[in-house]
């Protein structure tokens, strides 16, 4: 094992450096310190950690990242071409982790919605902290370090009944000016009894420097409380992207999460949820598509803690040229949670020989009377039917591309909101081999 | 509802291990221990040649720097390696019999009250008496504690030329073949149960199957482990030459006892060109009481490897013993076009915890694998299916089937699966599915509303559930494992 001694202490140094301006009280303070010491004693995770088997983090600890002291000036143009047209939505724009007032639009929210910057949420409640109470248990050290790091974010909070009347577009952008940035990224989403909410949460990455990103999400879902989360993922080429979901809840709750991969040098999303009273609903739909050569993994928990709550679990991945895919799904169904009704799928489609794809579907059962199924493929275009759009008139490259789409379009299409669609499926066209001559589709 | 809940109770309830009485031999056991000097003792005791020693001290060496594995999803004590006796022989096995009928009459005993299958099937209705009929299509190389004290069919099996012996025997016997085999398919620093097997190993079988040869009978061997505190470390090994076919079934049971036993057995297949090798396993060791006290810990190696192009390998076990199981068979598929199978029904009742699956590693071009794994999960069972399907680079055109499903009984039980898929190469084909469910109250209803018990509505249920394997049991194991299925079930109805 290398000494990660050093690489620590850059850190330590680092913390001590921007504790002064980080933002929240005194009782914040202490709980980062709590964070930081957890964070230093296990340092980045490894691969003999059957949860890190597959993808290594050496890229980063050989790297030594700092945070911005402020946002850096961008322009406007930079990120229009991140707007998808006619999305007509509030705005909440961070640059390399800071909140960046004049790129959002936050006019006009409903009474009873409160939608912030992180920073400032924090700032506002003296005793505040960067972890929610509500959510518990948020292992992982880069889930500790991201509590001890935090800057900034988005902050929502929905009274009982209120509905947000857009969806909200938070887009985290890593300007890529500098070497070796960080953006230590904290939302969260406080949803009220039989409050509604859209969120779409957009990371992308200008220039072409090497930085990283790290952000951790939480949601409180109070009863009846339905969310829709779209992550939208663009990092750059030279990004690094670790994104962590965490979610508890409560009955009657609903949460629709969408998870689009495209971008980053290496990206690694947990996403966790908790269902803990019955009639809770978890929706997982997510598409991966390492191409060049990216690194995608992406990992779920579902913890049925109750009796009658459901999940829904699709994720599909395409890898082509060097791309390396992992999906790890893990279902667990407690002792009690009788009549748990759950279902998983992952598909992969391998485009390359140099691509790879790892993946494990797990089960933990601990009840009977439940229904829990899990499905898993791997494999490539049906021949027959690159032959049926060639005979059609298709030239070979553009039959596979539109049988890639149509195969990932599955998922877009479940997110329910069109221009963020048409938005999503133009940038998979975009990616995909011989698929740009068919952006049209979209 | 209730009906069903009755099942739950009744099958939680004792059933009183069938197999378990200890046989009483002079055991010639070496003091509890482990160290050079009892892997000296255990291979001077064997007559072994010199380089057999040094691959076994070579062993021990590894497994010192080896750290006993966490991973699985099991939970028992720590294991005293140094509180176990690694060498207990029958006393009678100084003047080894040369055929069944010289045996320890209390071994046949012991046979006789498993009942299975040696006093079973008519075709061995001769042991007792002194003539075997001469239709017996079933050989047997009977492993009572560590050494081999018979073989029977030697003279039919070399007739076609296949060698079956104990590997003690093979040792001396035909050492070039197992120099040139042994440690290939499983190394000897492999696994942490594999590099002590290799250091310890006492006794087990050894196949030789020439050049074009099917062997004219189905090879068995009984695995009994008897004097207390002796753990029993078989190492088998099986060679498929070009173009032969063998059909090898094992079984094993043990009697009831209160200290936990460990087991460390090592299997290792080569097939060659053409070659086909089906293994059969039944495994019915005592699996502990009610609250988890006793019973075997099973800490298995099985591994075979497809060498030539077009050769088979075909896992059956059916797992309904033991407390704690650990077991991945497993097939390298490196030959062109070669197939590797796994069918595999296991139980776990009571305290029983099993992690058991398989690996399938696919080499060669136009490999195929095919994984069905039926789980049974009652009481406070604990059970996991552990496989791994991996693809490399190389194997174009691989195709992979896996299906696993769980059925639990009772609200007490678990049923775990962690299926490992890695694929490198963009024109492999890999499908997995798995379910978990429990007896339908509709099935049930179904059944009994067209007259049958609800114990055999429940057998009915449950061999339908795992049928696609006993269908790949020869016919003699398949009616054992009715049988232990059925008895397992016996008191699911009160």
């Amino acid at each position: 094992m290398n000494d990660i001694a050093p690489l620590i202490d850059h850190y330590l140094a680092e913390y001590a450096r921007v504790e002064r301006d980080l933002p929240g009280g005194e009782a914040g303070k202490k709980a980062r310190h709590v964070d930081l010491r957890a964070f230093a004693e296990t340092g980045f995770p490894h691969t003999r950690m059957e949860d890190w088997k597959y993808t290594s983090l050496r890229p980063l600890e050989k790297r030594r990242f700092e945070i911005a002291d402020s946002a850096e000036d961008i322009d406007a143009d930079a990120i229009a071409p991140f707007l998808p047209d006619e999305l007509d939505a509030y705005r909440l724009v961070l640059v390399d982790g800071h909140f960046s007032k004049r790129l959002s639009a936050l006019e006009g929210l409903p009474d009873g919605a409160r939608v912030e910057s992180f920073a400032a949420f924090l700032d506002a409640e003296p005793t505040a902290q960067v972890r929610a109470e509500e959510i518990g248990d948020e292992p992982g050290s880069l889930t500790a370090m991201n509590a001890a790091f935090a800057t900034d974010g988005a902050f929502v909070a929905l009274g009982r009944g209120v509905s947000l009347d857009k969806p909200l577009h938070v887009i985290t952008v890593a300007s890529g000016a500098h070497d070796d940035r960080m953006s230590q990224i904290r939302h969260r989403f406080v949803m009220g009894e039989s409050s509604r909410a859209t969120v779409i949460e957009h990371y992308v990455g200008l220039g072409d420097k090497p930085y990283f990103t790290n952000a951790v999400t939480e949601a409180v879902m109070g009863a009846n409380a339905e969310l829709t989360r779209c992550r939208v993922q663009q990092e750059s080429e030279r990004g690094y992207h670790i994104a962590s979901f965490f979610a508890s809840q409560t009955r009657d709750s609903r949460v629709y999460n969408h998870g689009f991969d495209l971008g980053g040098r290496l990206a690694r999303t947990d996403t966790n949820t908790r269902l803990v009273a019955e009639n809770a609903e978890i929706h997982l739909y997510g598409v991966y598509a390492p191409t060049g050569r990216q690194h995608i993994d992406n990992h779920t928990r579902v913890d049925h803690d109750t009796e009658h709550s459901i999940s829904r679990e699709i994720y599909k991945g395409v890898l082509a040229d060097h791309g390396r895919g992992v999906f790890n799904g893990k279902i667990i169904i407690h002792k009690h949670a009788q009549k748990t009704d759950s279902e998983q799928a992952c598909d992969a489609l391998l485009l390359s020989d140099k691509a790879e794809v790892d993946a494990k579907p797990e089960l933990e059962i601990y009840a009977d009377d439940v229904t829990a199924a899990h499905g898993s493929t791997v494999g490539q275009l049906d021949e027959d039917a690159v032959f049926y759009l060639r005979s059609r008139g298709v030239d070979e490259a553009g039959a596979r591309a539109i049988l890639t789409y149509s195969f990932a379009n599955a998922l877009v299409q479940k997110v329910g909101i069109a221009p963020l669609e048409r938005y999503v499926e133009a940038a998979l066209l975009h990616k995909l081999p011989g698929g740009r001559g068919y952006a049209d589709l979209a | 509802m209730a009906a069903h809940q009755e099942d739950v109770e009744t099958l939680v309830a004792e059933r009183e291990y069938e197999a378990g009485f200890v046989t009483d031999l002079e055991s010639d056991t070496v003091a509890p221990g482990l160290n050079e000097d009892v892997i000296r003792f255990i291979s001077a005791k064997k007559d072994e040649p010199q380089w057999m020693l040094d691959w076994r001290l070579e062993s021990y060496r590894q497994w010192l720097q080896m750290r006993h594995p966490r991973w699985p999803h099991l939970h028992y004590p720590q294991i005293d390696f140094q509180s176990i006796s690694y060498y207990s022989a029958p006393k009678s096995a100084k003047d080894k019999p040369k055929s069944l009928d010289e045996i320890d009459p209390k071994l046949l005993e012991t046979y006789e009250k498993l009942g299975i299958p040696l006093h079973e099937q008519e075709m061995l209705a001769g042991v007792e008496g002194a003539e075997f009929p001469k239709s017996n299509n079933v050989a047997v190389d009977a492993v009572f504690d560590s050494v081999s004290v018979a073989t029977t069919f030697k003279q039919k099996l070399a007739d076609a030329g296949v060698i079956f012996c104990s590997i003690s025997e093979a040792i001396r016997e035909h050492p070039e073949l197992v120099q040139k085999y042994l440690g290939t398919v499983v190394p000897q620093g492999d696994n942490f149960f594999a590099a002590l097997n290799s250091a310890v190993f006492t006794d087990g079988s050894f196949v030789y199957i020439p050049k074009g040869v099917t062997c004219p009978m189905e090879l068995s061997t009984y695995f009994r482990i008897n004097a207390e505190n002796t753990g029993q470390f078989e190492r088998t090994l099986i060679i498929a030459e070009e173009g032969s076919h063998v059909s090898y079934l094992e079984g094993c049971t043990a009697p009831q006892r209160d200290e936990n036993q460990l087991h460390a057995a090592v299997v290792e297949l080569v097939a060659a060109d053409d070659a086909e090798i089906k293994y059969s396993t039944v495994q019915n060791w005592y699996p502990g009481d009610e609250n988890g006290k006793g019973g075997i810990y099973n800490f298995v190696t099985k591994r075979g490897e497809c060498r030539g192009d077009r050769s088979k390998i075909s896992w059956t076990q059916v797992e309904t013993g033991s407390a704690i199981t650990w077991k991945y068979p497993s097939c390298v598929l490196t030959g062109r076009d070669s197939v590797g199978e796994f069918y595999s029904v296991a139980v776990t009742r009571g305290m029983q915890q099993a992690d058991t699956g398989t690996k399938m590693i696919h080499v060669g071009e136009n490999t195929k694998s095919t994984i069905i794994a039926k789980g049974i999960s009652a009481a406070r069972g604990e059970q996991s299916y552990r496989g791994l399907v991996k693809i490399l680079p190389s194997a174009h055109n691989a195709r992979n089937f896996t299906q696993c499903d769980s059925l639990l009984i009772g609200d007490q039980c678990g049923a775990h699966t962690f299926p490992y898929v890695e694929s490198k190469n963009s024109t492999a084909k890999l499908e997995h599915e798995a379910t978990t469910s429990k007896i339908g109250e509709d099935q049930m209803f179904y059944c009994q509303q067209r007259g049958l018990s609800e114990e055999d509505a429940v057998n009915l249920i449950v061999n339908g559930f795992c049928k696609e394997v006993f269908n790949e049991l020869p016919m003699e194991f398949a009616v054992e494992a009715q049988k232990l299925l059925n008895v397992t079930l016996e008191n699911a109805v009160g």
